[in-house]
């Protein structure tokens, strides 16, 4: 969170560089964490993405930080969207299989211990429905409210809270079923 | 949405917050988990991005996206305007729309005559029936090209390019004038100051016509020349043919009264 954001929207408003490293500063890593969640390998490219739409559009933004967060996620989730259009329009899309997956990790311990939990969970998120594993990365990665959530993903609140459950529900099951050591 | 849903709902969010209920650790951990991704550092930004970072964007760039989105251009403020107008005025302005658009093409030049003089004749007539185009929309019609109107309405729209009240020309009889913007040459050929080719308009079996003929074609005088001129000839000065063509006649005439008919025959 920011302590001055109307501050630094403003500036950021005029095109201030140091005001848009400060909104980025403060949102790229749960936008970035969102964009992966949601299965885009491309994760630095979309996240660019979606910062420069947010830098460009300043001027069509009204509202408060909490607001700014949603609007950041609306974009987001409207990048990811277009990801995988454009993805489905080129090559198959095939379901992730942590098997398939060859990349590596740092040689610290530690670090890839972190890092085997992040792949772990984003297997266990593969298993969700598309909406399911929105709402659920929404609702954690991005922090935001229920109403927030129906907002960005153009649902009735209704909707998101099901959605929401139902999520929790599955991922119970997988976590009880394979007993996934974290 | 009933008290059953309403209390999952409220467990969910429960856990979600990280406040999980007995039973639930593996997923509380799951979901921590996945809360601790948004804490992993971001990607680096795309060249592009860094650019903006570092340097900022133009208030111009910025200024785009506020454009009020909707704003009618001046194409579709022209159909909604032309929308807003009654039948009658719909009728107007696309009849108006079609003259203008087949007097356009009518005027183009690659378009033959034998299509713009029937595309004329119509405007003519249409320039009568619409009213208020009379002397606007349509073009009038130029001097290029023949128009099968009588002489009044010829001089009153279109004067001649050369007034030439002498030229005796029946101006009425349209095959009488040649289907070009320059002067027919029966008219030049009747100047009554003489000036110009006067040569031309006289009878071609004269002396003088010969010798008008004669003067376009310099290598033929010789033959009109005395084989053997006379010693008065030869005392006065020459003029050459083209220069005094009536002088030739003369000489002409002089010579066959001073030689033998013999001799004037053998000249012929």
């Amino acid at each position: 969170m920011l302590d001055a954001f109307d501050e630094i929207l403003a500036r950021a408003r005029a095109g201030a560089g140091d005001a848009f490293a400060q909104l980025y500063q403060d949102l790229s890593r749960p936008v970035a964490a969102y964009v992966r969640t949601q299965g885009v390998a491309e994760v630095e490219d979309v996240t660019s993405e979606v910062f420069l739409a947010v830098f460009s559009g300043l001027a069509r933004f009204t509202g408060d930080q909490a607001g700014f967060r949603s609007w950041v996620f609306t974009i987001a989730h409207h990048r990811v969207a277009d990801h995988w259009r454009r993805l489905a329009r080129t090559v198959p899309v095939t379901p992730y299989d942590p098997m398939d997956d060859e990349r590596t990790v740092p040689s610290a311990e530690a670090g890839a211990l972190d890092v085997l939990g992040s792949q772990q969970v984003t297997a266990l998120l593969a298993g969700l429905t598309e909406e399911q594993r929105e709402v659920l990365a929404l609702r954690v990665v991005a922090d935001l409210t229920v109403e927030q959530v129906a907002e960005v993903t153009g649902r009735s609140v209704g909707a998101v809270k099901a959605l929401q459950r139902r999520a929790l529900a599955a991922l119970r099951r997988q976590v009880e079923g394979e007993a996934v050591p974290l | 949405m009933n008290p059953f849903d309403d209390d999952e709902s409220m467990k969910a969010d429960e856990v979600i917050a990280g406040r999980a209920a007995p039973g639930d650790e593996s997923l509380a951990a799951v979901l921590g988990r996945l809360r601790a991704m948004a804490e992993e550092p971001a990607p680096p930004p795309s060249p592009a991005l860094a650019a903006v970072l570092r340097d900022g964007l133009p208030a111009v760039a910025l200024d785009l996206p506020a454009v009020p989105v909707g704003s009618p251009s001046r194409l579709l403020r022209g159909l909604r305007w032309a929308a807003g107008l009654g039948v009658a005025g719909k009728i107007l302005l696309g009849a108006g729309v079609a003259v203008a658009a087949v007097a356009g093409t009518a005027t183009l030049p690659v378009v033959p005559s034998a299509v713009q003089v029937p595309v004329r004749t119509v405007l003519t007539d249409l320039d009568h029936l619409i009213p208020g185009s009379a002397g606007g929309s349509v073009p009038a019609p130029t001097v290029t090209t023949p128009e099968p109107v009588d002489g009044a309405v010829s001089s009153e729209d279109h004067p001649p390019a050369e007034p030439d009240p002498g030229s005796g020309v029946d101006r009425s009889a349209p095959e009488d004038v040649a289907p070009s913007a320059e002067p027919p040459s029966v008219g030049r050929s009747l100047q009554p100051d003489g000036s110009g080719e006067r040569s031309r308009a006289v009878e071609p079996g004269s002396p003088a016509g010969v010798a008008g003929d004669q003067a376009d074609k310099p290598s033929d005088i010789p033959s009109v020349r005395p084989s053997a001129p006379s010693a008065g000839a030869v005392a006065r000065p020459q003029p050459t043919v083209a220069d005094q063509p009536s002088a030739v006649a003369t000489r002409a005439a002089d010579r066959s009264d001073a030689t033998s008919p013999e001799a004037g025959q053998n000249q012929d």
